[in-house]
C-alpha cells in the first residue's frame, strides 16, 4: 500500500468512525427517549411555562450519554486499527477520543432538545394525554357529516355518501345517492329504512339498500336532525319538520330570528333544539305544529348541539364548549358552564354517560367532564384532525378529515 | 434645541423618507445627550431599518447595534431595544441565529412590563423566526439514495421528476412540525396580548392554511377585519379561507374590500393579466390604456368564467385565490418582497398550487453547482408532467428559479398560460353541442338570431343516483363583457334518461358582434354542467346583391306545397347537437334575400346542395387510424371528396318578398360515420349573382 492510499483509507476510517459515533449516539437517546412515559399537565399551560419546565436533566444525561458512546466508538477504533494505520495521523487517547466525545456529547445535547421540542409540542395544554384503542375504515373523501343508527354509520363527504357496519371492525358497505353535490348533513331513519341528506341546494332521502334519491325538499339545507318520528331540516333561518310518510306525510314549519347553524333533537324532552347566530332555542312539535319554547344565549354561533339526561352542551368554534345543567332551564336566565380554553376550536361533541367527547380539530378528541366543575380530563392526538364525533354503545366515532377515516374508539 | 424636540424633529423627518436629515438631528440629539435612550433608541432604529441583509452595511449596522445596546443598558425594562437589536440581527449575515436570543430576552423583558402592544412586536418576532424556519422544512423530502435532485436532467429527461420523486427520495412526516407548533404559539401570545395585531394574525393564518385549519382562519382575521385600518393583507387570507370552504359568495366580497385597500398602482399589479397570457398577448394588453385595459379584463374573465349562471365568477376567484395565496406564504415585510411578485407567485398564478411538492436540503456536493447550500423546491405538477424547480437560502423566505428554469417557464408560458385544472368544477364543465343561425330581422340592420341547443341529459346525469334532475337552461346575449341573461327555464328530467333536452332561444338583434353563451347545469348534482360559447358576428344584410341567411338544420318536416313561410310557421324543429344517425334524413332550411324578379315577376335561380366528407370515423381502434389517416393522405379514402348531394331550379312568384325561405330533406343513404360539411350555393338567373353558405354536422354510429 503506498503512502498515499494509506492516508486516504485512514481518513476513510476517521470518518466512518465519527459518522458511526454519532449513529450510535442517536440510537441511544432515541432509546432513552420511548423508555420515558409522556408528562401529564393538569393545568392550562402556556409554552413559556413548559419551555421552563425543560428537565434539562435530559439534557445532560443525553450529553453523557452521548459522550460515552462517543467514547466507547474511540475505544473501538483504537482495539480495530492496526498499528501502523494510526502512527502518521489521528492517535485514539489524543485524537480520537476527545473528538468524538466532544461530538457524541453536543449530538446528545441537540437530541435532547430536539427530543423535549417534540414532546412539547405533542403533550396536550391540559388534561391527561390518552391513548385510545380504536379501529377505523377509510372514506372516500374527508368526512363532512356522519350518522349512526344500530348498526350502520352513514358519512358524507364530497364524494358522495357511504354507508359502514357500525361494528368492531367498521366495514364499508356501499356507497349511496351517487353524484349529489355539496352534501352537508346525513341522518338515518332506522323506521323507514332510509337516509336523509342534506345539501348545498336540497333535502333528498334515499333507501338504506338500492334505488335512486329523492328530493323531498328545496332549498339549501344549513342543518339536519332526526328523532324517532320525524326529520328537522334548516334552511336560512326556517326550519321544517317533516312527519309520516306518503300521503299522511305533514310538514310543519316555523321562521325564526336569524340564520339557523345546527339542529339536535332532544330525546329527554322530546323536542328539539335550534342554534341561531347568538342563542340556542328550544323547539316543541305537537299536534298544532311547532312551538318556540325556551332560549339560552351563546356567545357565538353553535357548530353542534347536543343533549344527555342532564345536559344541553354546544360547540362554538374558537369560543369553546358550552352547556346547561338541564334543571337550570327553568330559572329566568340559566347559567351555563364552558370550557373555553381547550380545545382552541370545537368542531362537534357528543355524551357517553357523563363525559362529553368533543372533536377538537388538530388538537385531537378531547374528553371533557363537566360536574363537579367543568374541566378537561384528557384528549388523544391519534385523530390528526377529528371535526366530527357521535356515540353510541359505548363507543364514540370520530371522523378524521386528514387520514379520511372514521374510527370506533374504545374510551 | 431640546432633545426631545430633536427625535420629534428627526421622527418626522423619517416618516416621510428624508433619513438622511432625521439622522443628522437623531446625531445631535445623541450627541446632546448621550444618555438619554430615546434619543439613541431611534438613531439605532433609523440606521437599523436603513441596511439591508448585505456585508456593505456593516458599519453602519455595528454603530446601530451600539446605540441600541447602550439605550438597552440604560433602559432595562423597556424591552423596545431588545427587540430592535433582534431585528438589526436578522439583518445581519452570520448572525441571523443571535435574534432569537435577543428576542426571548425581549420578551422576558415584555413580559414583566405588562406592555400588550410589545408584547405583540416580540412574539410576533419569535413567530417569523420560527415561520421561516418551518417554510424551509415543510414539505422536506429526503433523498433514498446519494444522488441528489439535478434540475438540469430534470429539463432534460423526460419523466426525470417523476421517477426522481418515487424512487429516490421519500417525503419527511410532520417534517418542521416542532417550528410550526412554535411559531403558532408565539403567534397565539401576540394576539393573546393585541387581538388585532395584524401582522401575527396574518402570519398565523398562514400556519393555519397549511393545515386546512380553514374554519379557524376566519376566527384569528375577524378582530383585525372589524378595524378600520385593516389591511389588504388580512383580507387577502381572509377571501383565501372562505374560498377553500366553499363560501364563494363570501369570498368575492372580501376579496373585492381586499382590492378596494390595496393602491391603485399595487391593485393594477395584483390584477395584471399580462402574468397569465401569452407574452405576445401580454405585451399587446401592457399597450392599452386604462379603460381599454379594464373593458379586456371584463371580456377575459367573462370569457374565463366556467358557469356564468352561478354567481362568482370562479375562474377569476381561483386567480385571486391563488393571489392571495402568493401573499401569504411569499410576502415578507423582512426582505420587502411582495408575493404575487416573486418567480414563485408567478407559477401559481398560471397554474396554482402544486399537488406535489418537494423540498431537499441544502446540498454541500461540489458538483451540486448553484444549488451548493440552498433549498431546493420542487413543484411538481403530475397531470401535465411538469416541474419547476426553484432555489432558495435556508431560513429565508425567498427562491428564485433554479437554472434555466425561466427560461422553461417562458416556454411553458407560451403552450399553457393559464390552467384551471385543478379545479374539479372547471375540468366538469361538458361542452353543449349548439346551432346558431342567423336571418334577416324585419329592419335592415337587425338580424333575428336562433339559438338551439340539445342538453346530453343522460351524460350529464350518467354519475347521478337520483331519480329526477332540475335542469337549468340559460342564454347570455351581448358584447363581450357585457354579457346579459335574455332566457332562462327550468326543465325537470325523468331519470334515468334516455333523451337528449332540447333548448331553443330566438331573438332579434342589431347589427355587431355578439358572444353568446348558452348553459345547462343542475346545480344537485355534481358534474351535471355544460356550457357553449359561440362568438358571432351579426351582419347587416345588404339588400342589393343576393346573399343568404345560415343553414338551419332540423328534424325532419315535409315540405308544403305553394310558397314557403317563414321557418317557425312549418313547425320547423332545430337540432343543437347537428349529429344525425345512419341513414338518417333531417331538413335543411335557409334564406335567400336579394334575389332579383325577371320581367315576368318570377324568380329563377339555381340551387346547388354539395355534401364533403371532412373527417372519417374510424372508432378508437388506433391502428385502424393510422391506415386510415395514411389512405386519406394519399387519397384513397373519401375524405376531402365532394359530392353533389343536389341541383334543382326554382321558378316562384316575387310577390314583393324580402326574403325567399327554401326547405329541402336530406338523407346520406349508407354514408360512412365522420364529420361532413353541406354546402348550399345558389345561382340567381336573372341577376347571374351567386351566394354560398354551409354548414358542418356529424353522422354518428351512436346518433344523436
Amino acid at each position: 500500500m503506498t503512502r498515499l492510499e494509506s492516508a486516504f483509507n485512514w481518513r476513510l476510517a476517521r470518518r466512518s468512525a465519527q459518522s458511526l459515533a454519532v449513529g450510535v449516539a442517536s440510537l441511544a437517546m432515541a432509546a432513552a427517549t420511548i423508555a420515558e412515559p409522556l408528562l401529564a399537565q393538569q393545568r392550562m399551560t402556556t409554552r413559556s411555562e413548559q419551555r421552563k419546565k425543560v428537565p434539562n436533566k435530559r439534557a445532560a444525561l443525553y450529553s453523557v450519554l452521548g459522550a460515552a458512546a462517543g467514547g466507547a466508538m474511540a475505544m473501538g477504533y483504537y482495539f480495530m486499527s492496526e498499528q501502523g494505520d494510526r502512527a502518521g495521523g489521528c492517535r485514539p487517547f489524543n485524537c480520537a477520543m476527545p473528538f468524538l466525545v466532544v461530538s457524541g456529547a453536543l449530538s446528545g445535547l441537540f437530541i435532547a432538545k430536539e427530543v423535549d421540542a417534540q414532546r412539547r409540542v405533542d403533550t396536550p395544554r391540559t388534561g391527561e394525554s390518552f391513548t385510545f384503542s380504536f379501529t377505523e375504515a377509510g372514506t372516500l373523501a374527508p368526512p363532512i357529516a356522519m350518522d349512526i343508527r344500530d348498526s350502520l354509520i352513514a358519512v358524507v363527504s364530497d364524494s358522495g355518501a357511504q354507508l359502514f357496519s357500525a361494528t368492531a371492525a367498521p366495514k364499508a358497505l356501499r356507497r349511496r345517492a351517487a353524484g349529489l353535490s355539496s352534501l352537508r348533513q346525513v341522518v338515518i331513519l332506522p323506521a323507514t329504512q332510509t337516509m336523509v341528506l342534506g345539501t348545498g341546494t336540497a333535502l333528498w332521502e334515499a333507501a338504506l339498500g338500492t334505488g335512486p334519491a329523492t328530493r323531498i325538499g328545496d332549498g339549501p339545507i344549513d342543518a339536519l336532525a332526526a328523532s324517532p318520528v320525524g326529520v328537522m331540516s334548516a334552511v336560512g333561518q326556517r326550519v321544517r319538520l317533516r312527519r309520516g310518510r306518503g300521503p299522511a306525510q305533514r310538514v310543519d314549519s316555523v321562521q325564526l330570528g336569524g340564520a339557523i347553524s345546527a339542529l339536535a333533537y332532544d330525546e329527554t324532552s322530546h323536542g328539539w333544539w335550534v342554534a341561531l347566530d347568538s342563542a340556542l332555542v328550544q323547539i316543541v312539535a305537537d299536534e298544532t305544529g311547532l312551538h318556540v319554547g325556551k332560549t339560552l344565549t351563546v356567545p357565538s354561533t353553535a357548530r353542534s348541539i347536543t343533549t344527555n339526561g342532564q345536559w344541553i352542551a354546544a360547540a362554538l368554534g374558537d369560543a369553546g364548549v358550552i352547556a346547561w345543567r338541564r334543571e337550570a332551564l327553568g330559572g329566568a336566565s340559566p347559567t351555563p358552564v364552558r370550557v373555553s380554553q381547550e380545545p382552541r376550536f370545537a368542531y362537534d361533541l357528543a355524551f357517553l354517560n357523563d363525559d362529553l367527547f368533543v372533536a377538537g380539530g388538530v388538537d385531537g378528541l378531547f374528553r371533557l367532564s363537566l360536574s363537579p366543575s367543568p374541566r378537561v380530563v384528557g384528549s388523544s392526538r391519534q385523530f390528526p384532525f377529528a371535526t366530527t364525533v357521535k356515540t353510541q354503545g359505548g363507543f364514540v366515532w370520530v371522523g378524521d378529515i386528514s387520514r379520511r377515516t372514521i374510527a370506533r374508539v374504545v374510551p | 434645541m431640546p432633545t426631545d424636540s430633536l427625535v420629534h424633529e428627526g421622527r418626522e423627518k423619517a416618516s416621510v423618507g428624508d433619513t438622511a436629515a432625521a439622522l443628522e438631528l437623531l446625531e445631535r440629539a445623541t450627541d446632546q445627550s448621550p444618555r438619554d435612550p430615546d434619543a439613541l433608541y431611534w438613531r439605532g432604529v433609523v440606521l437599523s431599518r436603513t441596511t439591508s441583509l448585505t456585508l456593505v452595511d456593516t458599519p453602519r449596522r455595528m454603530l446601530a447595534w451600539h446605540l441600541l445596546n447602550r439605550a438597552a443598558s440604560i433602559d432595562s425594562r423597556n424591552p423596545r431595544y431588545l427587540i430592535e437589536l433582534g431585528r438589526l440581527r436578522l439583518n445581519t449575515p452570520i448572525m441571523r441565529v443571535e435574534a432569537e436570543r435577543l428576542f426571548r430576552r425581549a420578551l422576558t423583558v415584555a413580559e414583566n412590563n405588562g406592555d400588550p402592544v410589545q408584547l405583540a412586536e416580540v412574539a410576533y418576532e419569535l413567530g417569523q423566526i420560527k415561520t421561516r424556519r418551518y417554510l424551509t422544512g415543510r414539505n422536506r423530502w429526503q433523498y433514498t439514495s446519494n444522488l441528489i435532485f439535478d434540475p438540469i436532467a430534470a429539463r432534460r429527461r423526460v419523466h426525470y421528476t417523476r421517477e426522481f420523486l418515487e424512487q429516490l427520495a421519500r417525503p419527511i412526516e410532520r417534517a418542521a412540525f416542532v417550528d410550526r407548533s412554535e411559531a403558532e404559539e408565539y403567534f397565539r401570545r401576540a394576539l393573546g396580548a393585541q387581538p388585532a395585531h395584524e401582522a401575527s394574525a396574518v402570519a398565523l393564518m398562514s400556519l393555519l392554511y397549511d393545515q386546512k385549519r380553514f374554519d379557524e382562519m376566519l376566527t384569528i382575521a375577524a378582530p383585525s377585519l372589524q378595524q378600520s385600518d385593516a389591511t389588504a393583507r388580512v383580507y387577502l387570507a381572509a377571501g383565501l379561507a372562505e374560498y377553500k370552504r366553499g363560501q364563494l359568495d363570501e369570498a368575492d366580497r372580501l376579496y373585492a374590500r381586499a382590492l378596494a385597500k390595496l393602491t391603485p398602482e399595487l391593485r393594477a399589479d395584483l390584477l395584471d393579466l399580462g402574468r397569465i397570457l401569452r407574452k405576445g398577448d401580454s405585451i399587446r394588453v401592457a399597450g392599452v390604456n386604462a379603460s381599454e385595459r379594464a373593458r379586456t379584463d371584463s371580456a377575459f374573465w367573462e370569457a374565463a368564467d366556467p358557469m356564468l349562471s352561478t354567481a362568482p365568477n370562479e375562474a377569476r376567484l381561483e386567480f385571486l385565490s391563488r393571489m392571495a395565496y402568493a401573499d401569504l406564504f411569499f410576502t415578507d415585510a423582512e426582505t420587502r418582497q411582495i408575493g404575487w411578485r416573486t418567480d414563485r407567485g408567478l407559477i401559481l398564478a398560471r397554474y396554482g398550487e402544486p399537488p406535489v411538492i418537494a423540498t431537499f436540503p441544502p446540498s454541500t456536493d461540489i458538483d451540486a453547482g448553484d444549488a451548493i447550500g440552498r433549498v431546493i423546491a420542487v413543484w411538481f405538477y403530475p397531470r401535465a408532467e411538469v416541474e419547476f424547480v426553484f432555489f432558495g437560502p435556508p431560513a429565508i423566505n425567498s427562491a428564485s428559479f433554479a437554472g434555466n428554469y425561466r427560461d422553461f417557464a417562458d416556454e411553458r408560458r407560451d403552450a399553457s398560460p393559464f390552467m384551471l385544472d385543478n379545479l374539479p368544477f372547471v375540468m366538469a364543465v361538458d361542452s353543449l353541442p349548439t346551432q346558431v343561425a342567423r336571418f334577416r330581422g324585419p329592419a335592415p340592420r337587425e338580424t333575428e338570431v336562433v339559438v338551439a341547443a340539445s342538453v346530453n341529459a343522460p351524460r350529464l346525469y350518467r354519475s347521478a343516483e337520483i331519480d329526477r334532475g332540475a335542469l337549468e337552461l340559460s342564454v347570455r346575449v351581448g358584447p363581450a363583457a357585457q354579457l346579459k341573461l335574455v332566457a332562462s327555464d327550468t326543465v325537470r328530467v325523468l331519470l334515468p334518461s334516455s333523451q337528449r333536452v332540447p333548448f331553443l332561444w330566438v331573438d332579434t338583434l342589431r347589427a355587431g358582434e355578439y358572444r353568446l353563451r348558452v348553459e345547462a347545469r343542475d346545480p344537485a348534482v355534481l358534474g351535471a354542467l355544460g356550457r357553449a360559447q359561440i362568438e358571432a358576428s351579426l351582419p347587416s344584410f345588404d339588400t342589393t346583391r343576393l346573399g343568404s341567411s345560415d343553414l338551419l338544420i332540423a328534424n325532419r318536416v315535409s315540405v308544403p306545397s305553394g310558397i314557403l313561410p317563414a321557418w317557425h310557421a312549418i313547425g320547423l324543429v332545430p337540432r343543437g347537437d347537428l349529429t344525425i344517425a345512419p341513414r338518417d334524413t333531417f331538413s335543411v332550411y335557409w334564406e335567400n334575400y336579394g334575389l332579383k324578379p325577371g320581367n315576368d315577376q318570377r324568380l329563377q335561380f339555381e340551387v346547388r346542395l354539395v355534401v364533403t366528407l371532412l373527417q372519417l370515423d374510424r372508432g378508437r381502434d388506433p391502428l385502424r387510424n393510422l391506415f386510415g389517416n395514411i389512405a386519406d393522405a394519399v387519397g384513397l379514402s373519401a375524405v376531402g371528396d365532394q359530392q353533389l348531394g343536389m341541383r334543382f331550379e326554382r321558378n316562384e312568384p316575387f310577390d314583393n318578398r324580402d326574403r325567399v325561405p327554401q326547405l329541402v330533406t336530406i338523407g346520406l343513404g349508407s354514408s360512412p360515420a365522420g364529420q361532413y360539411r353541406l354546402e348550399v350555393i345558389v345561382t340567381d338567373r336573372v341577376s347571374g349573382q351567386t351566394s354560398r353558405t354551409q354548414r358542418q354536422f356529424t353522422i354518428s354510429r351512436e346518433g344523436p
